[in-house]
């Protein structure tokens, strides 16, 4: 056990390729055992380093237990799993038991404000952003999507790597949960307003013919209240495709009409 | 020179497959999202611009659907590949892109969500059949084969790659058969170019969804301050495109500070 090196001293090669493998976290996302693959398959370099034959087999196992986490936060989780092993903790089966307890808590903890802040505030807000960019003349809008959000996510799984190994299963100390909340926040309100800016330059753009076809008061007087109804709809659980479908019907017959 | 269906549909279908792997199983670097992925697709056959559009107009509908954890929703990047597949041919077949638009989406976006939903169904199957995938990799890594790891991991990309492609496909030839002569019909009925503000209709639902899912406080009020400032300075004819496109960005900066300073403490 003495000869392991310890977990700081893991190459940053190695530690560049848990991050990177990361990416394929969910690649084999299951009902049962949800993540639990995709973790092993990430922390798998580092295990090689610290572990061989029956203890690497063992080791491997050890992590095919249930784990569901947010795959941009997945890196600091890796990172103190690593540090756990490297640190040689795993050895009798109550530190088994409590590794396992800190991962599914860990999971639970970056799972929540993962899916808080990267899913319901970062990429609605770059999602409504680009769309308000294209709608004002910007045909490559779609990279400021993309470009942002997927370099955060690189930098969030090399950092969080790093900041695992350092902190081991106490990871989350390192982060400052309030500040991630206000961003959060900061997002969502953000979006609030470029959804009311998108509003406003669909009524008035000529491309869309809103206002080039039928005039302002009348197009007004046509979306406005379908984004009312569609408002109401939304906040009675119908679900987003039922709404979309509900509305391509309306459109056909709605011409059909006319 | 015009491409045929049976041309076009494997093409974009591949290329519509390998992006809907980025939403649920890999990456997840928003590529699988409508407006990149039909901006990505358009780009790819010819026509950025449409498909921007078409990205655009589907983006807000599901700016909140996140397949995470164990949530699937409709699959929306085959939603967007099968509307764009087939609109493309419609404007190759004569009609205005405005026309094509007004007319074709809304049907291409009933049969894109029919194919997504399907996929979104085949997927959760899929995630059954990868219990037997980690079955696998156990049985492996018992045997000392510590490379089943990666190699169960990485097969698992396999059959997401197939259902979604053979999925888009099959979608996308159903809807040309059935879809283009309920078109041609319309075509000859209607005259869709004075019908402008239907193709606001989609985007304006999805205005509607995500104003009532971000369940902001005031968020209304605000959205209303910065439809009212973007629609003002849309409507002055002497700015400059890029001059209006600047001041709406700084209005919505603006309104979002003003709302920062009137609820500074809010969480």
């Amino acid at each position: 056990m003495s000869d392991r090196p310890e977990a700081t001293r893991i190459p940053k090669g190695i530690r560049t390729a848990v991050a990177l493998r990361t990416f394929m976290l969910e690649a084999c996302w299951n009902n049962r055992a949800k993540q639990s693959l995709g973790l092993c398959f990430s922390i798998l370099p580092a295990l090689k380093r610290l572990y061989s034959g029956q203890a690497l087999k063992e080791a491997l196992k050890r992590h095919l237990s249930v784990f569901n986490t947010n795959p941009c936060f997945s890196g600091f989780i890796a990172g103190a799993i690593i540090q756990h092993e490297a640190a040689g903790q795993t050895d009798d089966s109550q530190e088994k038991s409590r590794m396992d307890r800190m991962k599914s808590m860990l999971g639970g903890t970056f799972g929540a404000l993962g899916d808080d802040l990267m899913w319901f505030s970062l990429k609605p807000f770059l999602g409504t952003l680009a769309v308000l960019l294209f709608l004002l003349g910007n045909e490559w809008a779609f990279v400021w999507l993309v470009g942002i959000f997927s370099a955060s996510s690189i930098v969030l799984r090399l950092r969080g790597v790093e900041l695992g190994l350092k902190g081991g299963l106490a990871v989350q100390r390192h982060l400052n949960r309030i500040k991630f909340k206000r961003i959060a926040v900061a997002l969502k309100r953000a979006t609030c307003v470029l959804l009311g800016a998108v509003a406003g330059v669909l009524l008035s753009a000529d491309r869309w013919s809103v206002a080039e076809c039928n005039g302002l008061w009348f197009g007004a007087a046509m979306t406005v209240p379908i984004i009312v109804v569609c408002f109401i709809l939304r906040s009675r659980n119908v679900s987003s495709g039922k709404i979309g479908a509900g509305v391509c019907v309306l459109i056909l017959i709605g011409v059909l009409l006319s | 020179m015009p491409v045929s269906m049976f041309e076009l549909a494997p093409a974009m279908s591949a290329v519509g497959a390998l992006l809907s792997l980025d939403d649920n199983v890999l990456f997840r670097g928003m590529f699988a999202q409508p407006i990149a992925c039909g901006s990505i697709l358009g780009l790819l056959f010819g026509d950025l611009r449409l498909g921007a559009t078409v990205g655009a107009i589907l983006q807000l509908l599901w700016l909140f659907d996140v397949p995470a954890g164990g949530f699937i929703s409709i699959d929306y990047t085959s939603c967007t590949t099968i509307s764009l597949a087939l609109l493309l041919p419609l404007i190759q077949s004569g009609l205005t892109v405005k026309e094509s638009l007004i007319l074709g989406l809304p049907f291409f976006v009933l049969i894109g969500m029919l194919g997504g939903a399907l996929s979104s169904h085949l997927t959760k199957r899929l995630r059954r059949f990868n219990e037997v995938i980690v079955q696998r990799a156990v049985r492996g890594i018992d045997n000392g084969k510590i490379s089943s790891v990666w190699r169960n991991n990485t097969a698992a990309l396999l059959p997401m790659f197939a259902k979604a492609f053979i999925v888009i496909l099959a979608s996308i030839l159903a809807g040309r058969f059935v879809a283009f002569p309920l078109l041609r019909f319309f075509v000859k009925h209607c005259d869709v170019s004075v019908y402008g503000f239907w193709v606001a209709a989609l985007p304006a639902a999805g205005i509607g969804i995500g104003l009532s899912a971000l369940r902001e406080h005031r968020g209304i009020v605000f959205a209303g301050v910065s439809m009212a400032a973007a629609l003002i300075i849309m409507r002055i004819n002497v700015l400059s495109a890029p001059l209006a496109a600047g001041l709406v960005l700084l209005s919505c900066l603006i309104v979002f500070l003003v709302w920062r300073r009137l609820s500074p403490n809010e969480r």
